[in-house]
């Protein structure tokens, strides 16, 4: 079995095994999978042009500026072109109702109309979508969405390169050292409770204090609330009372056992809509957690 | 800035984020369904954590214990990794010691008394025990006090009787303790201190 099988078996499981506790999740769970399936082998084999980790500042890494802010991780002449014709029919398995408009949208990039390039040179993207969207006629909130599917594998496959300086930078802040998204969810490990976060924009995990919050850093050793469903004690999601933001937090995972952040986050749903629903806002928006 | 949640969804950065899901045709009723069970058979609870430093001897590891904000009970203690002494990391008795708490359904919760040569415990009030284990003592004690040994040197000592401590006390307890046993003259004391 190759790493890719390997992998993607791998993903499949894991689902799988989310699935079992939390069926309620089904259907965000499979629509996501044929798209997390294809980052995955996408991440493994496209070919980009790699960042030299010696030209990261670590003493402005170790300040507190993510990588993304010192040099751009998403190029202009990145793959993109193949690495859409390669997810477009993942979120059309995932998501079918987006077939018509992502048809669309692949004949734009074959007959040249849009060119993803443009998109990764412009400085303000927005308006780039904006007449693209106008040009073929598709729903901006359809490219937006192709366009976070097609960024992961690249994000990934750098911050793959990266993981030496980024392990060994020392990070302490709420969000992440790579591309600087706050995380989406967070692991709390069963042996030593250590809290990790991860951010569903690049992959990346750090190790993060469990008195701080990651949004806005307030410190809290007397009172450090949190929401949990009786009877399933793994089932967090820590809230801070200042900032009034919620982090959807796997409690207690044992430290042998495969996950995917991502996947348990997407069991989890439910604990979003319950957190939205009583104010708080999450620490980052992802792909799964907005529902009206 | 007073921020709404549409308007945070709107402003955040990256590409993909803000969409609703039922946007793309996706069917969140089951999602939705369950939330809504969860929240009518009120099993979302409120907890909070709360570190503190555990008692049992003077390494002082950090503990993390986590407490219903209804009831006010604690329902799980963890190491705290954030703590400089311990990081994360229990001994065998600070990783057992939720069952210290009233949680711990096999903590006795009255006096159980056996009497000599009987079989069945007994339930009695603390107003007859510890008149009953003081008198004990102090009998055990006096019957086999030293004053002198065979030399003739001053010794003030109690050959007839121990003290074992226990793996559930505390620093402070312990310390009471032994003034305690040495003050009746004990010399045979022993406690387990660290597993």
């Amino acid at each position: 079995m190759t790493d890719i099988e390997g992998a993607s078996a791998r993903l499949a499981r894991e689902i799988g095994n989310v699935l079992e506790r939390n069926p309620q999740s089904r259907n965000i769970l499979q629509a996501f999978e044929p798209i997390l399936q294809e980052k995955a082998r996408l991440a493994e084999r496209i070919v980009c042009k790699q960042i030299d980790p010696s030209a990261i500042d670590r003493s402005r890494l170790a300040g507190g500026i993510p990588v993304i802010r010192q040099t751009p991780l998403l190029l202009p002449e990145d793959p993109w072109e193949e690495i859409v014709r390669a997810v477009i029919p993942a979120i059309i398995q995932g998501f079918p109702a987006l077939r018509a408009e992502l048809l669309v949208l692949q004949k734009g990039i074959d007959d040249g109309t849009i060119r993803l390039s443009d998109f990764y040179r412009a400085q303000d993207g927005h308006p780039v979508l904006a007449r693209w969207a106008a040009a073929i006629v598709v729903r901006q909130v359809a490219i937006d969405f192709l366009l976070w599917a097609a960024e992961k594998p690249v994000l990934e496959n750098r911050r793959r390169t990266l993981q030496e300086v980024l392990s060994t930078s020392g990070w302490d802040r709420g969000y992440c050292p790579c591309c600087g998204e706050l995380p989406s969810v967070a692991v709390i490990h069963e042996k030593i409770p250590q809290r990790w976060l991860h951010c569903s924009r690049c992959g990346h995990d750090w190790r993060f204090s469990r008195t701080l919050c990651p949004c806005c850093a307030r410190e809290s050793q007397r009172e450090m609330p949190y929401f949990f469903v009786e009877g399933r004690e793994q089932e967090t999601a820590f809230i801070c009372a200042s900032c009034k933001r919620y982090l959807i937090t796997v409690n207690h995972i044992g430290d042998l056992e495969e996950h995917d952040p991502d996947v348990l986050a997407m069991g989890m749903a439910h604990l979003d809509l319950l957190m939205q629903q009583k104010g708080f806002l999450p620490m980052t928006v992802s792909a799964w957690n907005v529902f009206d | 800035m007073e921020m709404t949640r549409r308007g945070f969804l709107i402003v955040t950065g990256a590409v993909g984020s803000g969409v609703a899901l039922s946007t793309f045709g996706l069917d969140l009723g089951p999602v939705r369904a369950y939330a809504e069970e969860l929240d009518k058979a009120k099993r979302l609870k409120a907890a909070k954590q709360v570190t503190t430093v555990c008692c049992y001897c003077s390494v002082g590891c950090g503990l993390i214990c986590s407490v219903d904000k209804v009831t006010g009970k604690i329902f799980n203690i963890e190491g705290d990794p954030e703590h400089p002494i311990n990081e994360g990391s229990l001994c065998a008795k600070g990783a057992g010691f939720f069952d210290l708490t009233e949680a711990n359904k096999y903590r006795l919760r009255k006096v159980l008394y056996r009497a000599p040569g009987g079989m069945d415990w007994e339930e009695k009030s603390w107003d007859w025990a510890i008149p009953r284990i003081a008198r004990l003592v102090k009998d055990a004690r006096d019957k086999g006090f030293v004053a002198r040994n065979a030399k003739g040197e001053l010794v003030n000592r109690a050959e007839t009787i121990a003290h074992l401590g226990s793996s559930n006390v505390d620093s402070e307890e312990c310390w009471l303790m032994v003034t305690k046993a040495r003050a009746l003259g004990m010399v045979y004391i022993d406690h387990q201190a660290r597993v």
